[in-house]
């Protein structure tokens, strides 16, 4: 088999329009050493026959593994302690206090295995709790969503190893939250059922999610090329309902990409809140 | 599900045990490529087999030719799980049948994905 360079410049097309994934020159070798390996493993002899199997698969699970195969999975519970400081003293809040009149809805727009999803399903609990209105994190739909299948059939599982579980999150909360079924960690099944997952790719146009409270679109864009990034947070925008928060990866900024939402700093962290009018 | 490890090392025998325990894995072990097949012969069909390249007595080169050659265990979807990336080894392990190879040490996600897809657990997603 040979690879050949012009046939990895069509994947390399196709993998930035359809999975949004930038392959930065300098980057290529690392790039194509993993396309090529999955190329392989699918049973074709060259990119371009790579190429035609990737455009004849209509139902998406491809582009979920050429997803897999060059960018990470990572995450973990409670990642970024300023994010979660927000969520706590004011994200989550100002949720529970619109939940109290119907539904409000959030979006983990890169959900992978589950983590941050599941940590806001936790907090929520706590903080309705602590509120003395357990019954309102019941009012508080999340919804996590990922291109990659696989991620997310973990996700659904919601079963972490010893390793996943002392990521980010609290002896407490595992404790509380969690069922231990031997080596495994289990969520509970009333935080389960407040976590919704599917598959969506966010290149894909985002009308059917419909609107939310709260996006949290974390360590994705980081893989998308400048253009594609305008273009996801310029739709997103149009999700985001009026006056709520999008928030980033630590590392990312909405700077220079969208001009539809305001800044605002809550102790170390930027929240990026939709502005009412434009 | 039922799910066979064969490899000579019992450290990575074991980390891959709790790995698949995520997923509620049946989990059966051999050392070798011989003690697979003894394995087969006497645990029965298995969903998944993960495979080590280099090993005494039966290699995993020879294990997988041997059972893709034998009806009853041709259909079993196997995962190399080799410390060599070697391109060259890669096709032909899956030019012999093999359905994924995985270069050590991964990550237990790593491995997971694999064992997801290799099992189609993932079909019915939403
Ligand atoms: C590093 S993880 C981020 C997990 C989590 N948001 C966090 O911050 O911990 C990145 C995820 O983005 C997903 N992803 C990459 N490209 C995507 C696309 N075009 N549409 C949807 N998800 C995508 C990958 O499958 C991967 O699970």
């Amino acid at each position: 088999m040979k690879l050949v360079g012009s046939e990895f410049e069509l994947m390399k097309t196709f993998v930035e329009r359809n999975c949004g994934i930038h392959l930065e020159p300098g980057k290529e070798y690392l790039v194509e050493t993993r396309l090529a390996d999955l190329a392989i493993e699918l049973g074709c002899r060259s990119f371009l026959e790579f190429h035609s199997t990737a455009l004849a698969d209509t139902t998406g699970k491809l582009k979920g593994r050429i997803v897999d195969a060059m960018t990470t999975n990572e995450t973990y519970f409670f990642r970024d302690d300023n994010f979660w400081t927000y969520m706590r003293e004011v994200g989550v809040p100002e949720l529970l206090r619109k939940a109290a009149s119907g539904p409000v809805r959030v979006w983990s727009a890169a959900a992978s295995t589950g983590q941050e999803a599941y940590s806001v399903a936790m907090l929520v609990d706590e903080t309705a709790r602590s509120m003395g209105k357990p019954h309102l994190a019941g009012s508080v739909e999340i919804l996590g969503t990922d291109i990659s299948s696989a991620a997310l059939f973990l996700a659904i599982a919601g079963r972490y190893d010893g390793l996943a579980i002392r990521r980010g999150l609290s002896d407490e909360r595992r404790r509380r939250y969690f069922r231990e079924d031997g080596s495994v960690w289990a969520i509970s099944d009333e935080i389960k059922s407040r976590v919704k997952f599917r598959r969506f790719n966010l290149m894909d146009p985002l009308g059917a999610l419909g609107g939310f409270d709260l996006v949290m679109c974390r360590y994705v864009a980081i893989y998308f090329q400048e253009d594609f990034k305008k273009d996801l947070f310029g739709r997103i925008a149009q999700v985001v309902r009026p006056g709520c928060a999008l928030i980033l990866g630590a590392t990312e900024t909405l700077r220079g990409h969208s001009e539809e939402f305001e800044p605002a700093l809550h102790k170390n962290c930027t929240a990026y809140m939709r502005k009412t009018s434009r | 599900m039922k799910i066979l490890s064969i490899d000579d090392s019992n450290s990575i025998r074991h980390a891959v045990k709790k790995m698949l325990d995520v997923i509620g894995a049946e989990f059966f072990e051999a050392s070798d490529g011989l003690e697979g097949l003894e394995m087969l012969e006497r645990s029965g069909k298995m969903d998944l087999i993960l495979l080590d390249m280099e090993m005494p007595r039966m290699d995993g080169m020879t294990f997988l030719e041997t059972v893709k050659k034998d009806p009853r265990w041709k259909d079993i979807p196997v995962i190399i799980l080799s410390s060599i990336a070697q391109r060259e080894r890669m096709i032909k392990a899956i030019q012999e049948g093999a359905k994924q190879y995985l270069t050590k040490p991964f990550t237990s996600e790593q491995l997971l994905v694999k064992v997801v897809e290799a099992l189609n657990l993932d079909e019915e997603i939403p």
